[in-house]
């Protein structure tokens, strides 16, 4: 079973890389079959661990049909999240996991406006503040304190920082324990109907 | 001393309608329209009685929302606006499980991480089936996002309490109050405050209405529909207090014509109305001076007193002839009269020992009713009528009687014999299938109708059973809840989703820690769990124990509170479990044939049993009645006359819901309840018919034919009402007088026979 609240920070991390990403490129609303992708590599820091667990993958993101997060290192495992349920793919088993509809709509809801531009719409589940507004530099750099109750029993806070695109999150953690991701590689890409059944099956 | 006595007997009504009418209007008096009011009330020292108080109590002030909108967007912004206004301005809550509250709870549970992991985890460990749990929690040390936790993960490296979490909360989210599928959102909010008032609810419900409209006023293509007991219960005092008005009113409106017609007189249609006025008036007073709660039901059945009653006014003028003073006109059918009103009150008399309320309230209002009635013909009429000049209406009914009266053969008393014992025999053996169903009930309106169509195809919460699980000690509780859950696993159908919600997810069985402690000791030793418990330098097998202690107790939302059950009066130990998506399959048919000391608890079903109870009861009780009546009367008549007057009443009761059944009609406790009032009627007939002397013959003839047809007027306008209850008993009553005026003439072969 895939643990629930693994997924809402999953699908904040993934916000805050296309806060970071529509900042820096003032991007206009994106049509329907406009597919966003890159890589990231991410560090996990526990306290008492001497050193960091370190994973590899790629990001996809849909707006109007969902989100796909790939692991490729040190294993595989896919996550498709659309409007209406959350799949993962582990050595080519699919489960879906019950009774995460509604989380699965929060995060749909939530990128689609940022996409667009409309980040008024952060503020509704986020306290946002600007540690270092965008300047000549072209570096900026957010802070964002979810609102959910659930969410603040786990996330102190979270840092999103870049240039002209998503460089980097870090998400500190209860008993200083971190995540630190980078973000690389981002592309933005037409893709056909069927690329995208093919991507995210009859749901998407 | 007459005058006298009709002078205090005046004034005693008057002032019984004054205390009443201040009773209303005080709100000492209070109408309702509560299916449950409907019942006997349970009884609190049978172990589901308090049980099932409960939940009636709180399930009878429950409304079910379902929003629909082809935006998946503006469907979960009106659904999250419609709970934040009805929070906001009602006393409805949802009785879903708040953030708030889960937060306490997690608080309680990670001091105590090591009483927790989901039954697949537990089960898992149990079978040393350990790769899996390896493989979940490596991928979470590596997978971005996740919520793992140092402090967490030394205590609790195979990942057991978050699988818990997410297991829990899947269990919460499909057995909760608020859910949402891919073309709607539903939502399930109550008044759960035992102090709400009717007032405050009916209030509550207007608010509701306020909402919904200005909602869905904003955007066109969004559809709120909401139903549930509450709901029911404000549109059946409104159909029922529809329904009272228009009945008596077109009731009242449908005598007076027919009197004018049958009298050409302005005399006789005013006399009715004030026999009709006094009867209803004295009913309805006498109801609200005896209950503190009246159900609008038997307010809406006591408005067809009208065709009875006036009954007694038709007689009186029928009676008199031109000279004669009215007093004298009045003895002449006093022996009619007192013996109809007898065997009305001896028929409504029996409702009183039916521990029904609402029976017990048309009973009163009947029995008040009619002797107010009787009161009014013998005493007051006479004393505001005038001799007439000529006969109202003459004796010159001979031909149509005498066509009439040649059934009147002792082989159609035979044949009504034998029918009424195979009539009688098929009701009691239940040879015709009565349909007891609770269902059967509801008021039907196209509206109504049409919102429980959608809501039921939507599924949802409807689909939640109860089960009442017994035991000796709470240990013994929550292991039994276990033992259904790991049950409910193993058999389930294929594709067959089952969730439980029980208290043994918050505060597992002591046999349950136990075990689960010693399985995961037994794992961290084993070679294959080794590379993940190397990681954890400092790994700790927590085996805290936890009860249903204060502590632990004050955790709980309250929803979960609810599921124990307060055992205070003496009862044993009782838990509540909440099943969803099991009551069609097999495993909640097994679930009580394979556990003795599991009950699924089913209002409808409960209700339906009380009904086909009170329905076996109220046969018995019209049977015996009949027995007793034709005994009473052979002894005092002989038995051959005896019989004759007898055998019509009990043949027009007893075979009018055997034709009405027939005729496509569904047999239900109140089509018994009609047969009484066929009785009652039918009996006036005969008795009328058979205490009249024979210069009154044609008279009576008459005046019989034109109660039976008043009668039939005011009974077939039931069957234009949408209360169900009140269709089938008028169509029946229809039926049961058309016969009683078809057989009268029975009572008659002894003017035959001399």
């Amino acid at each position: 079973m895939i643990r629930l609240p693994f997924l809402i920070v999953f699908s904040l991390l993934f916000l805050t890389s296309f806060l970071g990403a529509s900042l820096a490129a003032d991007s206009p609303s994106i049509s329907k079959n406009n597919i966003i992708y890159g890589k990231f590599s991410q560090q996990r820091f526990l306290s008492g661990f001497d050193t960091p667990f370190n994973s590899q993958g790629e990001y996809y993101l849909l707006p109007g049909k969902g989100i796909i997060w790939d692991l490729i290192h040190p294993f595989q495992s896919r996550l498709i999240i659309t409007s209406t349920r959350m799949t993962q793919i582990v050595d080519q088993k699919e489960e879906d996991i019950q009774g995460a509809s509604e989380v699965a709509r929060l995060i749909v809801d939530l990128i689609t406006p940022l996409l667009s531009s409309n980040l008024s719409a952060l503020d509704k589940n986020f306290i946002v503040s600007e540690i270092s507004p965008k300047g000549a530099t072209h570096t900026w750099s957010l802070n964002l304190i979810p609102k959910s109750e659930t969410l603040n029993l786990v996330i102190t806070d979270i840092t999103a920082s870049g240039g002209d695109e998503l460089k980097q999150i870090i998400i500190r953690k209860k008993d200083n324990d971190k995540d630190i991701i980078q973000f690389s590689e981002q592309v933005t890409n037409q893709i056909g109907d069927q690329d995208v059944l093919k991507l995210f099956g009859s749901e998407g | 001393m007459q005058r006298l006595f009709a002078i205090l007997l005046f004034f005693l009504m008057l002032t019984f309608i004054t205390i009443a009418s201040w009773r209303v209007f005080s709100g000492k008096a209070e109408f309702v329209a509560d299916i449950e009011y409907l019942f006997p009330k349970e009884n609190p020292t049978q172990i589901e009685g308090s049980t099932l108080e409960k939940i009636q109590k709180s399930s009878s002030k429950q409304i079910i929302f379902l929003i629909e909108h082809s935006n998946a967007i503006k469907r979960k912004e009106a659904f999250s606006q419609l709970q934040s206004v009805l929070q906001e301005r009602t006393t409805f809550e949802p009785t879903a499980i708040s953030v708030a509250e889960l937060s306490k709870i997690r608080v309680f549970q990670l001091e105590n991480i090591g009483a927790y992991a989901s039954d697949t985890d537990f089960r898992a460990l149990q079978n040393e089936e350990y790769k899996p749990l390896v493989e979940r929690s490596l991928r979470a040390l590596y997978l971005p996002g996740s919520t793992i936790n140092s402090k967490e993960f030394s205590q609790d490296p195979l990942g057991l309490y978050p699988s818990y979490l997410t297991s829990l909360q899947t269990q919460l989210s499909s057995t909760s109050s608020a859910s949402a599928s891919k073309s709607h959102h539903q939502l399930l909010i109550g008044a759960l405050g035992p102090d709400i008032s009717a007032e405050r609810f009916r209030r509550d419900l207007e608010t509701v209405d306020q909402i919904v409209a200005k909602l869905t006023s904003y955007d066109p293509q969004l559809d709120i529909n909401y139903i549930g007991p509450g709901y029911y219960s404000r549109e059946i005092a409104s159909i029922s207090k529809r329904d009272a008005t228009w009945i008596t009113s077109a009731a009242l409106a449908a005598v007076i014509i027919l009197l004018l017609l049958v009298f050409r007189s302005l005399k006789p249609a005013l006399g009715a109305i004030f026999i009709i006025t006094t009867g209803l008036a004295s009913g309805a007073a006498v109801t609200l001076l005896i209950f503190d709660t009246i159900h609008l039901i038997s307010l809406a059945f006591g408005s067809t007193l009208v065709g009875v009653v006036v009954d007694y006014a038709v007689h009186f003028y029928f009676a008199q002839r031109a000279g004669e003073s009215p007093s004298l006109s009045s003895r002449r059918i006093l022996l009619g009269l007192v013996g109809a009103t007898t065997t009305t009150i001896a028929g409504f008399t029996v409702l009183l020992f039916t521990d029904v309320p609402l029976l017990s309230q048309i009973s009163v209002f009947s029995i008040a009713g009619v002797i107010s009635a009787a009161f009014a013909v013998i005493l007051w009429l006479p004393a505001l009528s005038q001799p007439p000049n000529s006969s109202i209406t003459s004796n010159n009914a001979s031909r149509a009687r005498l066509f009439h009266y040649q059934i009147a053969r002792p082989s159609l008393l035979a044949v009504m014999l034998l029918l009424s014992i195979g009539a009688g025999a098929a009701l009691y053996t239940e040879f015709l299938p009565a349909n007891d169903k609770v269902q059967n009930l509801r008021v039907q309106t196209p509206n109504l109708t049409e919102r429980a169509k959608k809501i039921a195809s939507a599924g949802g919460f409807q689909s939640n059973q109860l089960l009442l699980i017994t035991g000796t000690n709470e240990e013994e509780l929550l292991q039994r809840e276990e033992t259904i859950r790991s049950y409910l696993s193993k058999n389930k159908g294929t594709g067959e989703q089952i969730s439980a919600v029980t208290l043994s997810h918050f505060i597992p069985s002591l046999k349950r820690q136990q075990q689960l402690c010693r399985a995961r000791a037994h794992a961290y030793e084993a070679e294959v769990t080794a590379p993940l418990i190397k990681l954890v330098s400092k790994h700790t097998n927590t085996c805290t124990e936890i009860t249903l202690d204060a502590k632990a107790w004050d955790t709980l939302p309250d929803q979960i509170k609810a599921l124990k059950i307060d055992t205070s009066g003496g009862l044993s130990p009782q838990h509540l479990m909440i099943l969803q998506g099991a009551i069609k399959g097999p495993s909640s048919v097994n679930l009580s044939e394979a556990f003795a000391w599991v009950k699924p608890i089913d209002l409808a079903a409960r209700y339906s049993g009380a009904l086909g109870h009170m329905r076996q009861k109220t046969t018995i009780a019209i049977l015996t009645g009949i027995l007793c009546v034709t005994i009473v009367a052979c002894l005092i008549l002989g038995w051959k006359t005896g019989f004759q007057v007898a055998v019509i009443p009990a043949f027009a009761a007893l075979i009018s819901p055997v034709i009405f059944y027939l005729a496509g009609g569904t047999i239900i406790f109140f089509s018994i309840i009609a047969s009484f009032l066929v009785y009652a009627l039918a009996a006036d007939y005969s008795l009328f018919q058979f205490a009249t002397k024979a210069d009154d013959i044609d008279r009576t003839y008459k005046a019989v034919a034109v109660s039976s047809f008043s009668t039939i007027l005011v009974f077939s306008l039931l069957s234009f009402s949408n209360i169900p209850v009140l269709q089938n008993m008028g169509a029946i009553v229809v039926i049961g007088v058309l016969i009683a005026w078809i057989t009268a003439p029975v009572a008659t072969l002894k003017h035959k026979e001399t």
